[in-house]
């Protein structure tokens, strides 16, 4: 299990400056735009909560996520008075229509304003102070709280519009993202640092697979192969236990083995 | 410190919650419907909470007062706890708490009113006039967190119209100064909990030293409290003879014995299912590693282990304290 951020945004204009500077490659157009670096991934979702969760499904199919995977949605939003340009992360999410709600962590937040965010499905009516309003956020996170978990999963909405400038303007996006690249590659740092920190607690599977290839073991069995091994590689970090276990003759002994093992370091 | 406080809608305006709030101006506060929402959800890692624990202000409906679970009590036959908080500030490897909850944020609840409501229920109810021991500081440390509740503030003076009741105020915290304003009355007990120092060291993470929870038991005692010993779980290791010998000893150096009400211990032990979470979240930890057995959906050490830990604990402290004084818990008997 690797480290790994996942980008969601909906304009094409809002990817672009993503793309150049995490030099992410485009890897197909259909259904969906995705673009790759190493372990970085970038899906360009188009407007509104059904295309999202589409998006992410999609995303999370052809990047092997897993449940340290960070997910983020970094998109534009529209509040009363806050100036356009602004980076702000979201600490509540909110369905305008099924009314479902949603609470990110606020484990990572760097020094962002952070505030509630509203997902509307129609052209917003009125501004108002106390949240944001953006067409994505809620879909967003209806899909990605089924495959990641809440520590990993962040929108970050950049101001587009407010009360003095209510018009949305698809050109100046992409300046709004550029000028707020190097706040949201802080945020990114840190997701990737706990993203790295959890995957080294999970057992590689390379390790475990040499073990499933050699003997046979019962699903119960590799549940409790797998949970010792990582035991036993906090403890003991330079035995080769694959290599100590190669005399035994079949699973219940390389098993019995590696309890001794544990048991040894009573 | 708490950076990020969610509030339940009902209470945003209840005068407890206001107080919180006003010590922290600079925390973002959410509102909610249901501390629920997010203390329950599912998918969340108490881990990686734990780094930065939030806040949720809340209100409970039902269960203040619940009886303990049989095989805890020390000399009482009727035994409740209530829980206005839950999680601990202090992270301890070998805590249940882990493995209990889905997330590691605090829960205060506010409503303290509906807890004494329950509790003088429950004295009302016992016709039989049997002795009871109230406990608080099983789902949370009763002390560790007072300037922000004021729990101790609002409780002590209750229980202390209350002479027939006892009340157990279970505690790592050295947060002392709040009871040292009270009066000292023998129906409460400040119980502290230890574990031997290279033992506390590396498992206890965040809480004050032995040394200094001994100081703190010490200026209890001298002010004419009355103490419970708490060797709770008992760890065992290379040279627990040694060194819960040297805890002991250094208790009882400092705290007259006569400052005790009570002292209980009992071996590591954790339901299969709360083993499993912590250790699937610590598996780098050396604690959860150990070779622990399983029996009736039990971890714990073999039996053999488990009871030579326990009565070698037992016989020291009759060194210094009377046996009826002493007792062994079993939680999940």
């Amino acid at each position: 299990m690797k480290p790994q951020i996942n980008f969601v945004v909906a304009l094409q204009n809002e990817a672009n400056p993503l793309i150049k500077y995490y030099k992410l490659k485009l890897l197909h157009h259909y259904p969906f735009k995705v673009y790759k670096n190493n372990n970085m991934w970038l899906i360009v979702s188009k407007v509104g909560s059904k295309m999202i969760k589409k998006a992410c499904i999609h995303l999370s199919e052809i990047s092997n996520s897993h449940l340290y995977t960070v997910w983020l949605n970094i998109g534009t939003a529209g509040h009363l008075n806050y100036p356009l340009g602004k980076l702000v992360i979201g600490n509540k999410i909110i369905d305008d229509y099924s009314k479902a709600t949603y609470y990110p962590s606020q484990i990572i937040k760097g020094k962002l304003t952070s505030i509630s965010i509203r997902t509307l499905h129609n052209k917003l009516k009125k501004y108002n102070e106390k949240e944001i309003f953006d067409m994505e956020a809620s879909g967003f996170f209806y899909i990605c709280s089924k495959i990641s978990i809440n520590e990993f999963i962040c929108s970050l909405k950049i101001i587009s519009d407010n009360k003095e400038f209510p018009e949305f303007n698809n050109k100046t996006i992409s300046s709004l993202f550029t000028k707020s690249l190097k706040d949201i590659n802080l945020i990114v740092d840190e997701f990737y640092k706990l993203s790295k920190k959890q995957c080294i607690l999970t057992y590689p599977n390379d390790e475990l697979e040499k073990f499933l290839n050699k003997w046979h073991f019962t699903f119960t069995q590799t549940f409790q192969l797998k949970k010792n091994l990582n035991k036993l590689r906090f403890l003991n970090p330079k035995v080769d236990f694959f290599y100590k276990s190669s005399s035994y003759k079949n699973s219940k002994e390389v098993l019995n083995f590696l309890e001794k093992e544990l048991m040894k370091n009573d | 410190m708490i950076k990020t406080i969610y509030i339940e809608k009902s209470i945003k305006n209840h005068p407890r919650t206001k107080k919180i709030l006003k010590k922290f101006p600079n925390s973002t506060q959410i509102l909610c419907d249901q501390y629920k929402e997010i203390f329950n959800r599912k998918k969340q890692n108490f881990r990686i909470q734990k780094s930065s624990p939030s806040l949720i202000i809340a209100k409970k409906f039902n269960n203040f007062v619940l009886p303990t679970p049989k095989g805890l009590g020390i000399g009482s036959n009727k035994n409740y706890y209530f829980s206005h908080m839950l999680n601990c500030l202090y992270d301890c490897r070998y805590c249940f708490l882990q493995g209990m909850y889905e997330s590691s944020n605090f829960v205060l609840f506010v409503n303290f009113e509906s807890f004494v409501k329950s509790i003088e229920k429950v004295i009302k109810n016992n016709l039989s006039g049997e002795k009871i021991t109230f406990f608080s500081g099983y789902d949370c440390d009763s002390l560790a967190m007072e300037s922000i509740t004021n729990f101790v503030k609002f409780f002590l003076p209750f229980f202390q119209e209350k002479p027939n009741i006892e009340i157990e105020l279970r505690t790592k915290s050295v947060a002392i100064k709040r009871i040292l304003n009270f009066e000292p009355f023998d129906t409460c007990i400040i119980a502290f909990s230890f574990t031997p120092d290279e033992i506390a060291r590396k498992n206890e993470h965040g809480v004050p030293s032995v040394k200094s929870r001994i100081e703190a038991m010490k200026k209890l005692s001298n002010a004419g409290w009355k103490l419970g010993l708490r060797l709770d779980p008992i760890i065992y290791h290379l040279n627990y003879k040694y060194n819960y010998k040297k805890l002991i000893d250094d208790i009882f150096l400092k705290v007259p014995e006569k400052s005790f009400h009570s002292i209980s211990l009992g071996a590591i032990r954790f339901p299969r299912k709360m083993y499993n979470k912590i250790s699937n979240l610590y598996p780098d930890e050396k604690l959860l590693s150990k070779h622990f057995v399983k029996e009736n959906k039990i971890i714990s050490y073999p039996k053999n282990i488990e009871s030579e830990i326990v009565s070698y604990c037992k016989e020291y402290l009759k060194k210094y304290i009377d046996e009826n004084k002493i007792f062994s818990f079993d939680p999940y008997l």
